[in-house]
């Protein structure tokens, strides 16, 4: 049984509102929801101690949430986490800076583009 | 807790996201081919049709259905239904006389292996609030589900240790459609609890 034609032929004929949901409403959504779970399954990051901190953000929160309100959270505990122990506060607000700024872009996600001239080897420092 | 302001505050969400990958590819700890395969996986794979297999399975297989009230996180993860490390799942069934439906108080806790990313609305703090407070007219009001007074309601609250998925029961009439198919007759929404199937025939569905 070919199970992808299988999985489209049921998703094809689900008629229930909300099925086709894009999961995620942008790509930064998608790309933050990949960062946690990547780096939870790499052990970096504990689910838990994530998930935690994602609900304090949310706590108290009145009225509608919307999905970028949601994600936004995720991103904001995210950055929390990394900087307690994976990047430093310095490191992470220079690169966000940096895209701000359109130094960079999504382009060095893609594979194939060489970067090395951006990243200096030696780290003597 | 860290404590000060975050790095990103201010920033468009798009340049934090890609900010926090960009650095952590640099620190060798994640690459973006598996940020990628993450994404693709919740965005097409996983989705309610594990947990509508599941549902459809344990519907005529008895064997199965024990198992999974049972020991549910062993049975979901014997067929490679696995999500997150230390996460269980438990599937909780619906009879004539109960009904069951989920809520996570505490943010959008969800049992993404089996049923994928929550709808928007399960996100909602007044879906969570009503729902644990009133559950009957919330599940009138909001999703038309009238359930007679003889009918217990259980309002499941899913933490990040332990997320519930709701056994439907079946609709009228499903042993004569083919095993195949079956899925089709599950929803998301029956799964989470906010709809019922036990008292339709398939061809309402």
């Amino acid at each position: 049984m070919n199970l992808d034609h299988r999985i489209e032929d049921v998703l094809d004929s689900c008629d229930v509102p909300g099925e086709h949901e894009p999961a995620f409403e942008a790509p930064w959504q998608a790309r933050a929801f990949g960062l946690a779970v990547v780096l939870t399954e790499q052990g970096h990051v504990d689910w838990n101690d994530f998930q935690h901190r994602f609900a304090t953000r949310l706590d108290g929160r009145e009225g509608e949430l919307s999905e970028a309100d949601y994600y936004r959270h995720w991103v904001e505990a995210l950055e929390e986490t990394v900087i307690e122990g994976m990047a430093s506060r310095t490191e992470l607000s220079s690169r966000v800076a940096a895209f701000e700024r359109g130094e960079r872009d999504a382009s060095e996600f893609v594979a194939g583009v060489d970067h090395s001239h951006d990243h200096s080897h030696d780290h003597s420092q | 807790m860290t404590s000060g302001e975050l790095p990103g505050r201010g920033a468009d969400p798009e340049n934090r996201a890609r900010a926090l990958q960009s650095l952590l590819i640099e620190k060798g700890l994640l690459s973006t081919d598996l940020v990628d395969e993450v994404v693709s996986k919740y965005e097409t794979d996983i989705g309610p049709i594990h947990g509508k297999r599941v549902v459809a399975r344990a519907w005529t297989d008895s064997d199965y259905r024990d198992r999974l009230l049972s020991d549910s996180t062993a049975t979901l993860e014997a067929e490679g239904h696995t999500g997150l490390d230390g996460v269980e799942i438990i599937v909780i069934e619906n009879t004539d006389h109960l009904h069951n439906v989920m809520v996570c108080t505490l943010c959008s806790c969800f049992p993404w292996p089996v049923l994928g990313l929550p709808p928007t609305w399960y996100k909602q703090p007044g879906y969570r609030a009503r729902m644990v407070k009133r559950p009957r007219e919330t599940l009138r009001e909001d999703f038309d589900l009238d359930l007679d007074d003889d009918i217990e309601i259980r309002v499941r609250d899913t933490s990040a240790e332990v997320r519930y998925m709701v056994l439907p029961r079946p609709p009228e009439g499903i042993e004569n459609v083919p095993p195949e198919e079956r899925p089709e007759y599950v929803s998301r929404e029956a799964m989470i609890g906010v709809e019922r199937l036990g008292d339709k025939h398939v061809r309402e569905l």
